[in-house]
């Protein structure tokens, strides 16, 4: 057993620390693997960091079930416990989930670790697209679903650009590699046992954020809509932002658009079974997400 | 108060008016949130905080504000020392808000959404007491906009029973005048016991179905507690005449409150950790409180006396327990000057492996002394990070540093220096006040001299150095042996910068850093006026001015404009030497210190008078110790390796010492000695303030 070891972790940004940002999440992570007893490899050098990486970044108001972290960890400078986790990352999250799960800032929620090869490619490289739930602002269900079939049916989705400080026109059909209408997103809920941090009474049991355990229904102020736009966007050669696409849409539709709440569900990368996700949640690995019933 | 004197509501044109109670405003806020820079200041949700709580019943509710941005106010350590001691009590439950910054302040007014708490989003309205943690001055006119925000009247006199009580506590309470205006109970020294006995008052008068002023007079009757309305102001000749007492059973001196023993409040137990970046962003565990160095100009030091240390075992067992439940791989060890401690080595060696990982954790000394003692230190405690060291010198010369009783001599700065940049610091940055008492050119050059002659001392060591001088002007804060000094006017400090500025041009790998002279100005209004000042105040307020101590948002002319509105004159309130007869606006409140001890000192500073640190030396009755019944608590009978103030004896010239001190027998360890304070490791701070505090 070689004496480092690589860990991939999914995690959901669920709440209301979808207002941090991408950084501070980052930070967040190191912090809570650090309280968790997760044992982080350290650069060597003048200024010792833990060698953790992470993914592509995540708007600073959107939410996700599916961001990834990878981190260097000695399983042989663990705990007894924390060390069975980590070497049974892949079967049996267990432990190590529930861990982090008390460590993690409320919102942020591990779903599912796995040991990769040190060679694996980064992150950053291997993610090819990601789909996206839009909620658009002032937009019912079937209004979803009209736009939906429009953006589908139209031939260009034109956005402005400001590359290199020049304004330009870009087509960004192309980068829009499904799209369609459908229910809101499911949610993990979460079961942990213990204690949110010394002292400070942890919920036992319930959904990551929210009042209630996936709803049927995204509300925001006095809009309420089952059916949410469901896009996946190509991010070769480059990310296609959330504010551009938002441009886009209101290009399309000749009225502004607005985003009322955005979440990642899924980032694919080219596998060897052809495009897959990253560390998909299932039966038998990792949290599922779940609706209340 | 006469109402007359209210100038028209201009730039706060949208009242909040706050209908209903109790519920939470979050689905409001979070509509806005998409629209305002680091949305993550309103959220809540740190590690540490308590659960929402949308009824909260009979229980005594507390609101905690820190009138500063979020990342300046979270990490202060008194707000959260009193936010877990209220939580701790059945009958009390405390939130937090901090200043909304102006973006949000502006979508708060547009939509109608009060103050509000950031654990359960409540507005700050259904809350039974607003607490401000006054640390700075300059925040002042937050204090009335967060005031105004939550949707109440800003002046005492004009709120109601039905509103909530205004207390506000801090080292800035030590003069209240300027704020009494605006505040219905001033806590004034530590809060740690008082918190628990307001809300003994608040219960009892919330049982009994007191009046407003039945609840404030019982108040005034809590020693530690000044309430203003219950004293009667008198001028005389358009000068301060007197502060009296009201009514029987309100005391005519209102004395601090000092915690006898540390040990006894492990606060705080729980940090909270922030979900964005804040400044000391990193466990922070007090060592001690007090300090007894003695610096003149420094207003922590003189209020905060005597010096109590918290036992070594206590110490390490919270930052063993902080760094297990925050993660984070950072400790400071605060207190005003840290490397005083008696345990100072013990505790940093046992700190570098109090984490939990195999990941080394990185101990800071917020305020160190100037010696090479103490860079040793540093070099062992943070390990392989060389960022960069500060000092605080004060002064440019010998002659100058007696007078302000900050007795590091050039051998002592440049021992230092050389060092930090022998043990691989490159950068090192000095902090000097300008405008001190006696200060002539030759001492304000001589800081450029001092400057020249450390990256001297580098080049040896390293090719590219820079020694980034910070200077601040100095305003003579209540309650220091200063507090009679003239602050220097808005010329003279510009005269001395030009000065400064000319004699490090070309000076390669000296870099001029200093604060606006302008906010030097309005801070000596804040800190020195009496209760008319807190019409300019609001004057500034009203013309839009928050935000004080941020450069961007500070405009002298609001001040200048609030002033004479207020019918009050600059020079009067801010340049004008005191003399042992002027009743000054804080001779009501008592930091424990006799008058006679202050004016002695700065009699004999005048003369450039050095005094030795009491912890280790003959006491000078000053009054701190035999008044408030509390003692020195210091393990160590001996000062730290390398010397102490006074104990370098050697440094003292014989016509410097007090001549009824005996010379203590403590062995002048060379090339250390005597001392100052303070790196300040603060980076994102404004420090237009440090003009009051030895870091």
């Amino acid at each position: 057993m070689p004496a480092e070891q690589r860990l991939r972790i999914r995690y959901a940004k669920l709440g209301r620390v979808r207002w941090i940002s991408h950084r501070d999440t980052a930070r967040a992570l190191e912090r809570g693997m650090r309280a968790a007893g997760v044992p982080m490899a350290v650069s060597g050098g003048y200024s010792p960091r833990a060698r953790i990486s992470f993914g592509l970044a995540l708007p600073t108001g959107a939410e996700s079930v599916a961001e990834y972290v990878d981190v260097l960890v000695h399983p042989d400078e663990a705990d007894g416990q924390m060390r069975d986790a980590i070497e049974g990352a892949g079967h049996a999250p267990g432990d190590l989930l529930d861990r982090l799960a008390g460590a993690l800032p409320e919102g942020i929620v591990p779903l599912h670790a796995e040991r990769c090869p040190r060679a694996a490619s980064s992150l950053q490289e291997a993610v090819q697209s990601c789909t996206w739930a839009l909620m658009i602002g002032n937009t019912t269900s079937s209004g979803h679903r009209e736009l939906a079939d429009r953006i589908a049916s139209s031939p260009a989705i034109m956005v402005n650009e400001q590359r290199h400080g020049k304004a330009s026109e870009e087509d960004v059909k192309s980068r829009i590699l499904y799209v369609d209408a459908g229910p809101v997103p499911l949610e993990p809920v979460v079961r942990w046992s213990g204690t949110r941090g010394e002292g400070i009474p942890g919920e036992v049991a319930g959904p990551a954020c929210g009042a209630s355990p996936s709803p049927a229904a995204w509300q925001v102020g006095e809009q309420v809509a089952d059916t949410v736009l469901v896009i996946e966007v190509s991010v070769r050669p480059r990310g296609l932002r959330l504010d551009e696409l938002a441009a886009g849409l209101g290009r399309l539709c000749g009225s502004e658009v607005t985003l009322a709440r955005a979440r990642r569900i899924h980032q694919w990368i080219d596998g060897a079974q052809g495009k897959q996700e990253l560390l998909p949640l299932g039966e038998s690995q990792g949290r599922a997400l779940e609706r209340a019933s | 108060m006469d109402s007359t004197r209210y100038l028209p509501e201009t730039s706060r044109a949208v009242p909040i008016r706050v209908s209903g109670a109790g519920g939470s405003l979050w689905p409001s806020v979070e509509q806005m949130l998409s629209r305002v820079t680091k949305p993550a200041r309103y959220i809540g949700g740190e590690s540490g905080a308590v659960k929402p709580l949308l009824d909260p019943g009979e229980l005594i509710c507390w609101l905690l504000v820190y009138p500063d941005v979020y990342e300046i106010g979270l990490p202060n350590q008194g707000l959260q020392i009193l936010y877990e001691i209220l939580n701790e009590r059945p009958d009390a439950r405390a939130e937090r808000a901090y200043a909304p910054w102006v973006d949000m302040e502006a979508a708060m007014r547009a939509a109608g959404v009060p103050l509000f708490s950031l654990e359960s989003h409540r507005p700050a309205a259904a809350f039974d007491v607003i607490a401000f943690n006054l640390s700075a001055e300059l925040t002042y006119t937050n204090v009335l906009n967060c005031l105004d925000l939550a949707g109440l009247r800003v002046r005492s006199e004009e709120r109601s029973a039905s509103d909530p009580l205004v207390i506000a506590g801090g080292h800035a309470a030590l003069n209240p005048e300027p704020l009494a205006p605006f505040i219905d109970a001033f806590a004034i020294g530590d809060g740690e016991e008082l918190a628990g006995e307001c809300t003994d008052v608040l219960s009892s008068a919330r049982a009994g179905g007191a009046s407003r002023e039945e609840l404030l007079k019982e108040l005034a009757r809590v020693p530690g507690m000044y309430v203003p309305w219950c004293y009667k102001v008198s001028y005389s000749n358009g000068r301060l005449a007197a502060v009296e007492p009201r009514f029987d059973g309100v005391p005519e001196r209102v004395e601090k409150r000092a915690v006898a023993d540390l040990a006894a409040w492990p606060y705080p137990k729980t940090q909270l950790v922030p979900l964005m970046e804040v400044v000391h962003d990193r466990l922070n565990v007090e060592v001690f409180r007090g300090c007894t160095r003695g610096c003149r100009f420094c207003q922590a030091g003189m209020i905060t006396r005597p010096v109590r240390e918290r036992p070594e075992d206590q110490v390490l067992a919270m930052v063993r327990s902080g760094l297990a439940r925050t993660g984070y791989d950072e400790v400071a060890l605060t207190s005003l000057s840290s490397a005083d401690y008696s345990f100072i080595e013990p505790v940093v060696d046992a700190c570098r492996t109090a984490g939990a990982g195999a990941q080394p954790v990185s101990v800071s000394l917020p305020s160190l002394r100037v010696d090479a003692f103490t860079v040793g230190l540093a070099g062992a405690l943070q390990g392989a990070r060389r960022t960069g060291l500060t000092f605080a010198p004060e002064a440019g010369t010998w002659r100058l540093r007696r007078v302000i009783n900050k007795l590091i001599s050039d051998e002592d700065l440049y021992g230092a220096l050389e060092s930090a940049f022998s043990g691989g610091w490159r950068r090192a940055k000095c902090y000097f006040l300008i405008g001190l008492p006696t200060e002539t050119d030759e001492d304000v050059e001589s800081i450029a001299a001092l400057a020249r002659r450390c990256v001297e001392l580098g080049r040896e060591h390293a090719r590219s150095v820079t020694v980034t001088v910070s200077v601040g002007g100095f305003v003579p804060k209540p309650h220091t042996p200063f507090q009679w000094a003239a602050q220097a006017g808005l010329p003279e400090l510009h005269q001395k910068i030009a000065l400064l500025r000319d004699s490090t041009r070309g000076a390669r790998g000296v870099n001029l850093r200093w604060h606006d002279p302008e906010a030097t100005l309005a801070e000596g209004i804040a800190s020195r006026g009496d209760r008319r000042a807190g019409d300019a105040i609001e004057a500034v307020w009203r013309a839009g001015g928050v935000f004080q101590e941020w450069s961007e948002h500070f405009r002298l002319e609001r001040w200048a404009k609030g002033m004479a509105a207020a019918g009050l004159d600059m020079g009067e309130v801010v340049n004008r030497e005191r003399d042992r007869d002027d009743v000054l606006p804080w001779d009501h409140i008592s930091a424990g210190l006799h008058k006679d001890f202050l004016w002695e000192d700065w009699q004999d500073s005048l003369s450039a008078g050095a005094v030795e640190d009491c912890r280790w030396t003959p006491c000078y009755d000053c009054g701190a110790c035999t008044g408030l019944g509390v003692e020195h608590v210091v393990a160590s009978s001996s000062p730290p390796a390398g010397g102490s103030q006074g104990t370098g004896q050697a440094l003292l010239p014989p016509d410097a010492a007090p001549p009824d001190v005996a010379p203590p027998e403590a062995a002048v360890i060379a090339g250390s000695g005597p001392v100052g304070c303070s790196p300040r490791v603060d980076p994102g701070v404004p420090v237009m303030l440090r003009g009051s505090s030895a870091g």
